[in-house]
């Protein structure tokens, strides 16, 4: 998995290209802490946060724990947000069996 | 080919079957060494790309399982067996370790129609497995955790 950041202003861009999975979900985790470090440091804790998961064919239960840990930060945030897209079908078949589809903002493939 | 004493979806015996096996340390940092090893054996046989998916999460789930719990002192091993049965068109992977005995099959479904912030990840791992396999079959015997779990090729 790598991991590729982009930033206009308080609208960070991570493109994930690879597996997120048990072995590779962790590195997202902590990808994503130093985003928030730099968010409560540079922005006053408001991040536009969007996930281009385009080139993520495989994601597991890993993968989930790291998304709900990472909805729950921006929820806490004020004037945060959190938005999955380019979600590749297979992808979304595991957002959509566990619920996560409920409570995330996802699109598909060039929506 | 693969047994269990219980297992309910075990019936046929004299079907051909190639099968193969890896036994690697249960440690998470494995988890792509049997990812190839899996997917290697789906492309040999030819299953298609959604059931090889399915498979794969499946087997992931497990495996991040007893990595996580198996052996909480030490490093174990965990002994994977994949077979395809070539006249029924199924596949089945059995996870075998040593570890301490756990029965992953009575873990509660969990709670899929919480917010965010009441939500859990426990238990959603052995609900994708149910989800996406046609059967899971445990038992401990011998001192090893047999974990069977089946997939169906004729269905999605």
């Amino acid at each position: 998995m790598e991991i590729t950041k982009s930033r206009e202003g308080n609208k960070v861009i991570c493109s994930i290209n690879g597996r997120v999975d048990t072995q590779t979900a962790p590195d997202l985790q902590d990808e994503l802490h130093n985003y928030f470090i730099e968010a409560e440091n540079e922005f006053e804790n408001k991040m536009e946060l969007i996930l281009d998961f385009k080139n993520v064919s495989y994601m597991s239960s890993a993968g989930l724990r790291t998304i709900l840990h990472t909805k729950k930060k921006i929820d806490s945030m004020s004037e945060s947000s959190l938005r999955i897209i380019n979600v590749q079908a297979p992808v979304m078949e595991v957002f959509d069996m566990t619920g996560f589809t409920d409570f995330l903002d996802l699109s598909t493939e060039e929506e | 080919m693969i047994k269990m004493f219980r297992g309910s979806n075990n019936k046929f015996s004299e079907n051909p079957v190639t099968k193969k096996q890896i036994k690697v340390s249960a440690l998470k940092g494995n988890w792509s060494k049997v990812y190839d090893f899996l997917e290697n054996f789906f492309s040999s046989v030819g299953v298609n790309k959604k059931n090889s998916l399915k498979i794969l999460l499946a087997s992931e789930e497990i495996f991040a399982n007893i990595s996580n719990y198996a052996y909480p002192n030490k490093i174990g091993e965990v002994k994977i067996t994949i077979e395809y049965s070539i006249l029924q068109e199924v596949i089945r992977v059995l996870f075998e370790d040593r570890g301490i005995p756990f029965n992953p099959l009575l873990i509660k479904k969990p709670k899929l129609n919480l917010p965010p912030s009441q939500r859990k990840i426990g238990g959603l791992g052995i609900f994708m497995v149910r989800r996406m396999m046609n059967s899971i079959d445990y038992e401990y015997t011998e001192g090893k955790n047999r974990l069977l779990i089946t997939k169906n090729l004729t269905t999605n």
